[in-house]
């Protein structure tokens, strides 16, 4: 099976192989403020000096979720999607693991890591962020 | 502000909203713009400007609808803005008159989704998207986080669609025009944890039109004319960090210019149409919109304020939930009932006595964005 890596230079480290792979933010070198993903020019203070690339935590805190029980395009219901904030101050989308043994508490810490998150709209598994909780982390780890 | 003169709706007019996927969105369009001008007593000549509002409805739309009803050679912006395209639409329709540019303007708003296939209104290109977010999955992210924060209940979301529905029995025009139990809500197919479909708008197609004139104008016009008070549209603030998703800031703000641009407040709104493509939206603008106090929204829906007959009662159209979201033609619809309303003309479903209206219609998904767009409009009779 083909698999991608989602926007791989959002990613430091091999995400393919490694669990260890951190995601990769931007920091403005005139206001210091960190985005995820990096932009052209900066979102807060509009320098255009290229961001400089910054190792993004990889815990994080769940801030909302849902569990999306329709098929869209590339994506095979059901699966849940949320956004967790990082210390270093960005919000990440991404796919959220251990809903199907029961409500997931907001503000639990999660751990962050590449993992697949459905086919893509060409048909190949797509790579990207996962969110594991680690509160709920039971016996027989139910994520992907 | 610079000098602006006073702008008044003089006629109005939609379409049924339903899955009509036999009728072209230009003839589906025509209709309700007719029927508009001749409410108006406006002959088709008598329009100096035109705009048209759609997310879908392809390039060209205003031209291509205007053509074959005596309409063509004057100014028409085609005007793509989310949601809130057919409400952008009306916004530089009434700036064309305010400014005193043109006398009389013609705005409308149509869309036709059923030639996208159903499902959930499509996102593209942006990162979120990609990854399978759908617009009911972050409705139901702020659901899940009003309820843990202010202990909203799914039973105080799903009364707000029985209430909407209740209300829609008495338009012609809207999509549904049944009833609903909470129990019928509860137990309706789950579309994105915790709201199930009967918390989503439909998906269907329809389109609506208003014209407006100076006021100074109107009272050689047939048309009897409803004064806009305010005329408000913001965009979204991008922010790439931590946002509260259990306010809709958009909309706070978007509110507190129109309040301070008709000089009235919310205790003075004796009715709203506001957009509630989902349940959880509606809550949290009634909170943007001042009609109770942040968290407090569920309690509004246990108190009846909002159902016809109460204190402040919003969407007697039955509004998304029930009349039907075709996208473009959303926010010109929602000004059609206000106007409707402050004529004293929506019969089973008036408000009595009302005489200040106002719409709110906001949307659009985008990373980094609570929404893209918000309009609010404030009507007087």
């Amino acid at each position: 099976m083909s698999a991608k890596v989602y926007r791989p230079e959002n990613w430091s480290g091999l995400p393919l192989e490694s669990e260890s792979a951190q995601l990769v933010g931007g920091r403005c070198l005139s206001c210091d403020k960190v985005f995820f993903p990096r932009f052209n020019a900066c979102p807060s203070c509009a320098s255009r000096k290229p961001m400089a690339e910054v190792r993004l935590s990889s815990r994080g805190s769940l801030y909302s979720y849902s569990v999306i029980h329709v098929n869209s395009p590339g994506f095979k219901a059901p699966y849940a999607v949320g956004y967790v904030d990082l210390p270093e101050g960005p919000r990440v989308f991404g796919h959220l693991d251990g809903w199907q043994n029961g409500p997931v508490t907001l503000d639990t810490p999660v751990e962050i890591y590449a993992g697949p998150i459905g086919k893509g709209r060409d048909g190949e598994e797509l790579i990207s962020v996962r969110f594991r909780p680690l509160a709920a982390e039971r016996k027989s780890a139910g994520g992907a | 502000m610079a000098n602006l003169r006073e702008v008044s709706v003089i006629g109005v007019g939609m379409s049924r909203f339903a899955k009509q996927p036999e009728v072209s969105i230009v003839d589906l369009t025509q209709a309700p713009i007719l029927d508009a001008l001749e409410d108006a007593g406006v002959a088709v000549g008598q329009v100096q400007a035109a705009y048209s509002g759609s997310v879908f409805g392809g390039s060209s739309l205003g031209q291509k609808v205007l053509k074959g009803i005596g309409i063509s050679s004057i100014p028409i912006l085609n005007l793509e803005n989310a949601c809130s395209s057919g409400s952008s639409a009306f916004r530089e329709a009434w700036l064309g008159v305010a400014s005193g540019m043109y006398d009389v303007s013609l705005a409308f708003g149509a869309e036709k989704l059923t030639a996208l296939g159903g499902g959930a209104f499509p996102l593209s290109d942006d990162i979120e998207a990609d990854q399978g977010v759908l617009m009911p999955a972050v409705y139901a992210m702020r659901a899940r986080r009003h309820m843990m924060e202010y202990g909203t209940t799914i039973e105080q979301l799903a009364k707000i669609a029985v209430k909407n529905h209740h209300n829609s029995v008495h338009n012609p025009r809207a999509q549904y025009q049944r009833e609903y139990t909470l129990e019928e809500v509860f137990n309706s197919r789950m579309i994105a944890d915790p709201l199930t479909i009967l918390h989503c708008c439909p998906s269907g197609d329809g389109a609506a039109a208003v014209v407006l004139a100076a006021t100074e104008c109107s009272s050689r016009l047939r048309g009897k004319p409803v004064k806009v008070r305010a005329s408000v549209l913001q965009s979204g603030l991008f922010k790439n960090d931590f946002r509260d998703m259990t306010k809709s800031d958009l909309s706070y703000r978007a509110a507190a210019a129109a309040y301070e641009m008709a000089g009235l407040g919310p205790e003075d709104v004796d009715v709203a149409e506001v957009h509630d493509a989902f349940t959880i939206g509606e809550l949290m603008y009634y909170e943007a919109l001042g009609f109770c106090a942040p968290g407090d929204g569920g309690r509004l829906i246990d108190e009846g304020a909002t159902e016809i007959g109460g204190r402040i009662p919003v969407n007697p159209s039955g509004g998304l939930l029930s009349k039907g979201h075709p996208v473009g033609a959303t926010g010109v619809a929602q000004i059609v009932e206000i106007v409707n309303q402050l004529r004293g003309n929506c019969g089973p479903r008036q408000i009595a006595g009302a005489r200040i209206g106002l719409t709110h219609c906001t949307g659009g998904g985008v990373a980094g964005f609570d929404h893209i767009a918000c309009t609010i409009h404030l009507f007087e009779q």
